[in-house]
């Protein structure tokens, strides 16, 4: 079974995202780390690999700089090999650019199986994974919190508001997974000095037979023009508990007619 | 023209969502001197009018279809594309939900239009569409022009009161032949873990964090959730560690949720959290840190162990409730 895992580098959320203020979109300037939402998707990848008795798991990733260095925390946790699109052209794609460089980089890994994060730590547009698959044509489900592969067909459990929905569908299909649902592994010494050597297939957007006029900046249908701050909440009232805290908090929930 | 609202619904039922999309799009509709109509579809479609017409729709469009007769986001985002090549709308509209971004970035990926999800206020500009989206979670607003003959849009869940303004409704069948192809998501099963209220809609939201220190310390908040009539739901750090499950998880990779009363114990609010929670009208926080990033945010906050302090509050709730 050959799955392909869509994988994002993003900025450490650890340190605070800048915006480039000519142009308002994320300064990624700064080291790349591997998107803790993808390493779900890693994880379910390689599981799916070892139940169906072999295969491969192939990292599909976009970045600037040919940045590898949230791909190699994938290889060291078991992927196989990655294919990384970088090229100056892309600065600046949008969500369905994406879709479409993510997509034709897919088309030249022929995975039975593509899974993807629902949606990015950074960019929280979450409409990237749906695209690809209407890009793709290939059939899609989101939200799944459990996979099983069978004879060409998928089983996901489908994460719903009130539980979960049993759906089906045929292989090559596009899976989009919640974070959680399982642990991702540790990479372990070994699996680090190995990740080392695993081929990274570095292409830009001509070997891909995309236009550079369709992507980047250029192909971007849509220009940020301004971003603010949204509304901050002001800290309200502040009450140390000295015994009568309880009281406090019952008065709260009954001015509130909750009580 | 027309601004065209697909309208959401599980097997006949329309979420709430749905109102508040459609009281967004009498506003875009009305700026440009559009009517509103919606596209229902399945066979439920007709059976939903009326609601979405005392919501402002002028015309249902029904599409049935046996490829339409559950859920699923392939044949879905078809059958609008198709109805929306016929009737060439200005705009295409859908609330911010999960369904609702699936299905509209599938529509705009056939499209091949931009799409602006989880928007707050859209207008037609001069070379398209203005419009303010949130973004980051929502921790950041964005405005930004999208360039597209037509504007495919979400509005952002919870940001909008929805209202009531009765318009004709009148059903309209449109008829496309959708391939079988597209029924090869199916949905076989469904299994409800959470009866009743959902931690999504539930109007009081008691929840608990790193601070709860294990699982079993989770018996109290669902004994207080339940006096309040509400669900108990918790931060990353509480999945993480496997003292509940995900489906609980408030947050970005979680449920949004928009409560009238949020109660957060012993959570201290990194972003990924307060993404999920700040829907919440009002926030009532417990925790032992002052300087708690959601202590910081609540409207009424008390500095105490919630160990000691959330039996007392079970205790008084029950006096008081008598």
């Amino acid at each position: 079974m050959k799955v392909a895992v869509c994988v994002k580098q993003i900025p450490d959320p650890a340190v605070p995202g800048e915006l480039d203020p000519s142009t308002n979109t994320l300064n990624r300037d700064d080291k790349l780390i591997l998107d803790e939402s993808d390493s779900f998707g890693v994880e379910l990848a390689l599981q799916l690999v070892e139940a169906a008795g072999g295969g491969s798991v192939t990292l599909v990733s976009m970045a600037p700089r040919s940045e590898v260095s949230g791909l190699r925390t994938a290889l060291a946790m078991g992927a196989d090999d990655a294919v990384l699109v970088s090229d100056d052209a892309l600065a600046g794609t949008d969500a369905l650019g994406t879709a479409k460089v993510l997509g034709a980089a897919l088309g030249r890994v022929e995975p039975d199986l593509i899974l993807a994060g629902v949606e990015s730590s950074d960019g929280y547009t979450g409409t990237v994974p749906e695209q690809i698959a209407g890009v793709m044509g290939i059939a899609s489900v989101t939200f799944a919190k459990k996979i099983e592969a069978s004879d060409g067909m998928l089983s996901i459990q489908r994460q719903t508001d009130d539980g979960y929905d049993e759906v089906t569908c045929p292989m090559p299909a596009l899976v989009s997974v919640t974070g959680g649902v399982v642990e991702p592994r540790y990479p372990s010494f070994k699996g680090i000095m190995a990740a080392k050597k695993k081929p990274v297939d570095q292409v830009g957007i001509a070997d891909l037979g995309i236009d550079a006029s369709a992507v980047g900046f250029a192909g971007s249908r849509q220009e940020t023009v301004a971003v603010v701050d949204a509304e901050a909440r002001e800290a309200g009232e502040i009450v140390i508990d000295e015994g009568e805290g309880f009281q406090r908090i019952a008065d709260f929930l009954a001015e509130l007619k909750v009580i | 023209m027309t601004v065209l609202v697909i309208a959401e619904h599980d097997r006949g039922e329309v979420p709430i969502a749905t109102f508040e999309a459609l009281t967004a799009a009498r506003t875009l509709a009305a700026s440009m001197d559009d009517t509103v109509e919606v596209v229902a579809l399945g066979d439920e479609s007709a059976q939903i009018a009326p609601d979405l017409a005392l919501h402002g729709a002028e015309v249902v469009h029904t599409i049935m279809s046996p490829v339409l007769s559950d859920y699923g986001p392939e044949a879905y985002a078809e059958a609008v594309v198709a109805l929306v090549n016929a009737i060439s709308p200005s705009a295409v509209v859908a609330s911010g939900t999960s369904r609702g971004n699936e299905v509209l970035a599938g529509v705009a990926a056939r499209l091949d239009v931009a799409f602006a999800a989880n928007v707050v206020a859209a207008e037609k500009s001069a070379g398209g569409f203005s419009v303010t989206r949130q973004q980051w979670g929502g921790s950041l607003l964005e405005d930004v022009d999208l360039d597209a003959r037509v504007a495919v849009l979400s509005f952002a869940h919870h940001s909008i009161e929805p209202t009531e303004a009765p318009a004709a409704g009148t059903v309209s069948t449109f008829n496309v032949d959708l391939p079988d192809e597209l029924a090869r998501t199916v949905i076989k099963d469904r299994t409800v873990t959470s009866a009743g209220v959902t931690l999504a809609t539930a109007p009081v939201v008691v929840s608990g964090g790193r601070g709860m220190g294990n699982a079993e310390a989770f018996a109290m908040l669902e004994e207080l959730a339940e006096l309040l009539g509400g669900r108990v739901g918790c931060s990353r750090a509480v999945t993480n560690n496997g003292w509940r499950n995900h489906s609980d998880q408030v947050g970005q990779t979680g449920t949004r949720i928009a409560p009238e009363v949020y109660l957060a114990c012993g959570i201290s609010g990194a972003t990924q959290h307060w993404v999920g929670a700040m829907g919440s009208k009002n926030v009532i926080a417990i925790n032992t840190d002052a300087e708690a990033n959601l202590v910081t945010k609540a409207g009424h906050a008390v500095i105490a162990d919630l160990h000691e302090i959330v039996p007392a509050i079970i205790e008084e709730v029950k006096k008081r409730q008598g």
